[in-house]
């Protein structure tokens, strides 16, 4: 059938909405590998992301944080939380209850990080091995004729308390497959974190994947021109938010080919990308694209610019791969404060339980910001990452004002 | 066995009238007229009236599908003295209260072998079904229930560990199926929820709602002539079921009217936990054994006689959790382990099901009641569908009979039965519990031979 | 162990019996005996519904209904009252008696203020009994009825203080009634010729509404029965086309098709989480759903071809059911309709994913599950048991590389002189099913190999799942299965050897019809086989089929593996 008639047919079939954008048709499922019915346009394609985290590595290397761990305010200021705590107990034996914004705590740098003094922060120095991608397409040293081998220690300046550092100056990792110039300065910046160490706290919270599975964070993929999976010189996709959470089947996993609706807003229908497909795997330009999270406590957005994506196209229809992004560094820092998984890991209280204080962080976050730098002050607004994810076949329904619920 | 005296508080006129105007109208005294008085209460009869009466029997089945394997299971020695084969190991710990029977059939004599279904009819029922309707019924509880189920509360119990309210093997006929219970928590609420009077409770107050209740029951009750002259015989039979079923449920009010004797062993359970309830063998067996704490007690508190318990149907559905093999498709499809001889995954379902007997025993056991515990004063026949599920096979049915039967049965020994029916088992136990009845079963499976060896 | 050739003969034999050619007795046609039935579950919340409000609620556990010759609806006339059944039904009906005097819902049906809350009111009593009691035992009240309940109200009323104690009593003896759990059906000498019994105008309504709407006689239909209006052909006629035009028709046709697909087995039906993860208890709810409303919309709305639902394209869709069918599917809580493109392998009911999930295994699909189901059911053809000590382990490995599909492994039965008479009526049909998995989505390779589902119904061949569809249309025992299905699902019984001929005149009207459900339910309606009846048997009717007994929610699996 041709394309006008597959149009006709689907605006037919459609009653109750019109659908201005056609969507995936019925294809045939064989043994999980989707198949194309013959002689019709490449349909557009719509994903789901069944997972989605920030890449920590696998292992610890030996260089990667010479001075310790960071500290928490609590280890910061240890009389003035010793005498919260002990408040907190005695109210709560008689019923009570103490917050975490009571008097005798130090003010909250996590609601505003102006409110304490620079306590200093310690980033990651190693050379440690990480995914990611190349976004700024260069091999990046910091400090002049350091080198990410041989020398792996910080230049001595970085870990003057209240100093920003040098602006966008930064040194890449190395990639899995002996690849130099990967940008993440967000591991740099996280590495020594408690929580954020490889099998820690935030490690395992990515293998469990209840972000994803809770439903506050719902991701869309729109694939569109995409004849070959395998070697295709054009392509585009376009990164969605999704107005409702994803559908989980019985063993956990998401469910294929579920029909989502993309987020009533049109902030979170993004930008859409070129992109191609080479023996495999496809590649995106750069194009910055929202996030909306909501779920539990939080109500936020991830906001990433110049964001790209490297994947491939499995044999049974899923994606896998990495999207490379630079993080801005405001959004980062307030979703860290605006977290998912309710009380015990919002502001205050996650920073205690991951390992960090939101005022070190705060001005640790300019001094490792390596994008985007601000037109007037030079200094980088945004901070390079990486994160993994994996995405398998989904309808991407468009909602219209027909189809209002 | 210990004789219980027991003095019986009848109801008075005077009493009732004293405790339920006191209980309703505030203590303002009424004139109440007398003639109301019959429509609300029936002459009470004697339920258990006479001192000097002895704890009552029971009797039960219960039931699991899809058999075992022969030559593990059936003992090789008869008499008292028998071994354990590696199917019956689980019972090891309750062999002093169960007796095996090995090596009875379900006698074809031409008549098809209808696959999870002429074994459980040939034994419950008499004789191989010559089709899919006719002869599935009475059962041998429901003929048992007919002798001794009018003087409880409930007639019978049926319970099913699976969840299923058609997993049920009590019936009297193909259309009149007695449905299971299906979880803890409904069997114990149907017991002990509103409607039960603890005959150990102190004073003894009659619910009017109860009596109301029973009062509609004799206004259907009289309408039974005229309907019945409109109907041909087989409806005629019909209809008399459900006045029969009618009259039971009237005289179960009857009984909570009425003061009950206390009873030493009864008390109430707690209330079972809220649990899954599937046939996932893991939630069947934490299901059964809440259900048979639940049933202890209510035979304990003598709310009924008769009771079945399915474990698991024929054909069983159970499955282990994560996966979708039933253990009745295993039978089938599995591949015998070369070396060991047998299929290895449908018959981890053989030890669930015989560990699931020795807990219901052992429940039984644990209730003490007179000189002894409650499981001396039952007979409970333990069954399945099929020797050899594979080939369905109705020949060597496994059958164990737990309990002392009120002192009739001596427990503890494997008897052989050398191609003989099941219904001797069928008669025993019927003669057991008092039925009198010479001889039972059709054609090739009638007998009129006891199993002496299992009785006292 | 049956030899082969008893096998064919009697495979032959129960082939013939089940389709319509009789020998014909000449004279006029009359019904067969009168029944007793029980009300279904969900007749029972039906007559909940029409008579106290969609609010009461009703709380218990249903006695379980029984199928014979393949349909609920005859064994509700074989069904009985166990003690455990009435137990519940006197706690439901006495749940129900409770809310509807409650001081919430009294005023919505009590209609007279009695004289005093506290002491009995014999008018106002009556008045109550009068209105609801017509309508709950489908019959005008007789005194009998109305004396000994008015009595008991006023001494419950006495023993509680409470009036409305008298009316709980009252509702609650009406619906433990035995006419009230039953359907009692009354012949009478029929006026013109005494040697012939007719239904009675009040056994005709109850027929009537039961088969139409699932429900009760509503009271012009209960008014036109006590005025004598239906033992005419006008009549009769007038209440027909009223209630053929009525929304309430589709209630019943719902309950037809509910009861003719076995749908109850929905109520027990697992799959394995492993093989199958986006099945789910929602997704089976969706699919039952689906299927009725597209049999809905097709014979009512559309007033379409019966025999055209095994080749339609036009579906309806959930959001639950996308991922099944591999559809996008717009609406994000709502039914969607749509229709199926031209080329697509979606065609008729036989592909819906209702029948194919219910008539397969946990873990896999079963073309003779869904070739028994599609012989039985749907061409009325009995299919008898496999022998007790056939061994299925070949057969059911699907691990076996040498055998990578169901017609590979099915094919022994084939090869088996045995095996080959019975399988040889099923396994066709269901191979041609092949292509939809256990829980229905479509594919077109089992273990890699490619899946061929070509075949041949009784003769007339056709190369895959959509020609099957059609050529299953065009096999003139489907219109006949549907006719002898509706028949014995409306007097809840086999036809007896006098109605044959009447079964083949409904037969050919439904055809000339174009294959209409509301002509054929007039025409059953009128018929003389419907209103007329001959004296009660002592024994079962004859044309019971051997096989024909299942109970209800035993499902495919008690069913060998096959």
């Amino acid at each position: 059938m041709d394309g006008i008639q597959a149009v006709l047919l689907l605006t037919v079939a459609v009653i109750a909405c019109e659908a201005p954008d056609p969507v995936g048709g019925t294809n045939a499922v064989e043994g999980g590998r989707i198949g194309v019915i013959e002689g019709a346009p490449p349909p557009i394609r719509g994903y789901v992301m069944a997972r989605w985290h920030d890449e920590i590595p696998d292992v610890e290397y030996a260089g990667d944080c010479p001075d310790g761990l960071n500290v928490t305010e609590e280890e910061y200021f240890p009389e003035q939380w010793a005498t919260w705590r002990a408040e907190r107990v005695r109210l709560r034996d008689e019923g009570g209850y103490l917050p975490w914004d009571d008097d005798r705590l130090p003010p909250d740098a996590c609601q505003d990080p102006l409110v304490q003094p620079d306590p200093g922060f310690l980033t990651l120095d190693g050379p440690a091995i990480v995914y990611g991608l190349d976004l700024d397409g260069e091999v990046s040293h910091r400090a002049e004729g350091s080198h990410w081998a041989e020398d792996s220690h910080q230049a001595e300046g970085s870990r003057l308390r209240g100093t920003k550092g040098a602006s966008c100056a930064h040194d890449d990792f190395m990639g899995h497959a002996g690849e130099r110039g990967i940008d993440n300065q967000v591991w740099r910046l996280m590495g020594c974190v408690r929580g954020y160490r490889p099998n820690n706290l935030m490690d395992r919270l990515h293998e469990g994947n209840t972000m994803i599975k809770e439903g506050g964070f719902a991701i869309l993929m729109e694939i569109s021109g995409m004849d070959d999976p395998v070697n295709d010189d054009e392509i585009e996709v376009q990164l969605l938010s999704a107005n409702h959470p994803v559908s989980v089947n019985a063993v956990g996993d998401l469910t294929r080919l579920v029909s989502y609706t993309a987020h009533e807003s049109a902030r979170y229908h993004n930008e859409v990308a070129k992109g191609k497909i080479v023996n495999g795997i496809l590649t995106t330009e750069p194009v910055d694209f929202r996030i909306k999270v909501k779920q539990q406590t939080m109500d936020n957005e991830f906001w990433f610019r110049d964001a790209r994506i490297r994947a491939e196209v499995l044999p049974d229809g899923r994606i896998k791969g990495m999207v490379g992004a630079y993080w801005d560094m405001e959004n980062m820092f307030s979703t860290l404060n605006d977290q998912w998984i309710g009380p015990y890991h919002q502001g205050r209280n996650a920073a205690l339980n991951r390992g960090f204080m939101c005022a070190g962080i705060y001005h640790a976050m300019s001094r490792v910001a390596d994008g985007h730098p601000d037109p007037e002050t030079g200094n980088c607004t945004s901070i390079s990452t990486a994160m993994h994810f994996e995405a398998v076949p989904a309808f991407v329904i468009r909602p219209t004002l027909a189809m209002s619920d | 066995m210990s004789h219980l005296i027991i003095r019986p508080r009848r109801l008075t006129r005077r009493n009732l009238l004293r405790s339920t105007l006191r209980g309703t109208l505030g203590g303002a005294a009424i004139a109440v007229g007398l003639p109301y008085l019959d429509i609300f209460l029936n002459d009470n009869g004697d339920a258990l009236a006479a001192t000097g009466a002895p704890l009552p029997r029971r009797f039960g089945t219960w039931f699991w599908g899809c058999g075992m394997n022969p030559k593990r299971w059936n003992p090789t020695r008869d008499g008292r003295v028998f071994d354990l084969p590696p199917e019956l190991e689980p019972i090891a710990g309750i062999r002093e209260h169960v007796s095996v029977l090995s090596g009875f059939n379900v006698i074809l004599a031409g008549e098809t072998n209808m696959v999870h279904r002429t074994g459980v009819i040939g034994t419950l029922c008499g004789g191989a079904p010559p089709s899919k309707t006719e002869n599935n019924g009475p059962t041998l509880d429901v003929l048992i229930s007919d002798a001794i189920g009018s003087a409880t509360r409930f007639k019978s119990l049926e319970m099913a560990a699976t969840g299923i309210a058609t997993d049920t093997y009590s019936r009297r006929s193909e259309d009149a199926k007695n449905a299971s219970e299906t979880s803890p928590i409904s069997l114990y609420t149907r017991i002990f929820g509103p409607g039960f009077s603890d005959p150990n409770a102190g004073e003894f107050v009659p619910d009017p709602q109860t009596m109301l209740r029973k009062s509609v029951l004799s206004i259907v009750g009289e309408d039974r002539k005229r309907i019945e002259s409109q109907l041909g015989a087989r409806d005629h039979a019909r209809l008399d079921e459900y006045f029969t079923s009618l009259r039971q449920l009237e005289r179960q009010f009857e009984l909570q009217l009425s003061a009950r004797p206390p009873l030493e062993a009864c008390r109430a359970p707690e209330l079972p936990e809220e649990g899954p309830v599937s046939r996932d063998v893991a939630h069947v067996k934490a299901n059964h054994a809440a259900m048979a704490k639940v049933l202890a007690l209510a035979l304990a508190c003598d709310q009924t006689r008769v009771f079945n318990m399915v474990f698991s149907e024929g054909a069983s559905q159970l499955h282990q959790s994560g996966s979708s093999d039933t253990h009745h498709t295993l039978t089938h499809e599995e591949a015998r382990d070369e070396k060991l001889g047998y299929q290895v995954e449908a018959t981890k379902f053989v030890i669930h099901s015989m560990e699931a007997w020795a807990t219901f025993v052992e429940t039984l056991a644990g209730v003490p009641e007179g000189d002894g515990s409650l499981l001396d004063n039952c007979a409970v026949l333990a069954h399945s569908e099929t020797s050899d599920a594979n080939s369905h096979s109705v020949t060597g049915l496994p059958m164990m009979v737990a309990g002392g039967g009120g002192g009739r049965l001596r427990p503890g020994v494997h008897v052989f039965g050398a191609g003989d029916a099941t219904t001797r088992l069928g008669l025993t136990l019927q003669q057991t519990m008092g039925l009198s009845v010479a001889s039972w079963g059709w054609k090739a499976n009638e007998t009129d031979r006891p199993i002496n060896e299992i009785l006292a | 162990m049956l030899s082969p050739l008893r096998i064919t003969l009697i495979c032959v034999v129960t082939l013939t019996q089940a389709v319509a050619c009789q020998l014909t007795d000449g004279s006029v046609a009359r019904g067969g005996p009168v029944a007793m039935r029980r009300l279904t579950a969900d007749q029972y919340r039906h007559a909940i519904v029409d008579s106290f409000g969609e609010d009461i609620e009703i709380v218990g556990r249903f006695e379980p209904d029984n199928r014979r010759a393949g349909l609920v609806a005859v064994g509700s006339a074989w069904v009985t009252v166990t003690p455990s059944g009435f137990e519940q039904y006197e706690a439901m009906g006495n749940n129900i008696a409770r809310q509807v005097v409650s001081e919430a819902h009294r005023d919505r049906f009590v209609r007279c203020t009695p004289r005093s809350m506290s002491e009995p009111d014999a008018e106002c009593a009556e008045a109550f009994l009068r209105e609801i009691g017509p309508r709950l035992l489908r019959r005008p009240l007789e005194d009998a009825d109305v004396g000994p309940r008015i009595d008991a109200a006023a001494a419950a009323t006495e023993l509680m203080g409470d009036f409305y104690a008298g009316l709980e009593l009252i509702v609650t003896s009406l619906l433990v009634a035995p006419d009230f759990l039953f359907r009692i059906e009354v012949a009478e000498p029929d006026p013109t010729d005494p040697s012939r019994l007719v239904l009675s105008d009040l056994t005709l309504a109850s027929r009537l509404s039961y088969l139409l709407w699932n429900a009760g006689p509503d009271a012009m239909l209960l008014q036109a029965a006590e005025r004598g209006e239906l033992s005419n052909d006008e009549g009769l006629a007038r209440q027909v086309d009223r209630m053929l035009a009525s929304a309430r028709l589709e209630a019943g046709v719902r309950a037809f098709f509910e009861d003719v697909f076995r749908f109850d087995a929905f109520d027990d039906l697992g799959k394995d989480p492993i093989r199958y993860p986006a099945f789910s208890s929602e997704v089976a709810r969706d699919a039952r759903e689906q299927t009725l409303r597209v049999v809905v919309d097709h014979l009512i709305s559309k007033q379409g071809d019966y025999r055209d639902l095994f080749t339609t394209r036009r579906s309806f869709m959930t959001r639950k059911l996308g991922p099944v069918y591999a559809v996008a599917v717009a609406s994000e809580h709502d039914w969607e309709a749509m229709e199926f493109s031209p080329g697509d392998p979606r065609a008729g009911i036989l592909t819906h994913a209702s029948f194919n999930m219910l008539n397969s295994h946990p873990g896999r699909s079963s073309a003779t599950l869904r070739g028994v189901f599609v012989r039985e059911a749907l061409l009325c053809q009995t299919v008898p048991p496999a022998p007790a000590d056939v061994d299925f382990g070949l057969f059911n490995e699907d691990t076996n590389p040498k055998y990578k599909t169901a017609r590979d492994r099915l094919g022994v039965h084939a090869s088996n002189a045995t095996c080959r008479n019975c399988h040889r009526l099923t396994d066709p049909i269901g191979l041609g099913l092949e292509v939809f998995d256990g829980v229905g989505r479509y594919r077109t390779t089992e273990n890699g190999a490619p899946i061929d589902t070509s075949g041949e119904l009784d003769g007339v061949a056709f190369a895959n799942n959509v020609e099957l569809g059609r050529v299953f249309r065009d096999s003139p025992l489907v219109g006949a299965c549907l006719v002898e299905n509706l028949y014995r699902y409306a007097v809840g019984r086999d036809p007896v050897n006098s109605e044959r001929r009447l079964m083949r005149d409904l037969e050919a009207k439904f055809e000339s019809s174009d294959y209409r459900l509301d002509a054929l339910l007039r025409g059953i309606v009128l018929s003389r086989g419907f209103r007329t009846a001959t004296r009660p048997q002592e024994e079962p009717p004859s044309t019971e089929s051997e096989d024909a007994t299942q109970s209800v929610a035993s499902g495919p699996s008690t069913r060998e593996t096959i």
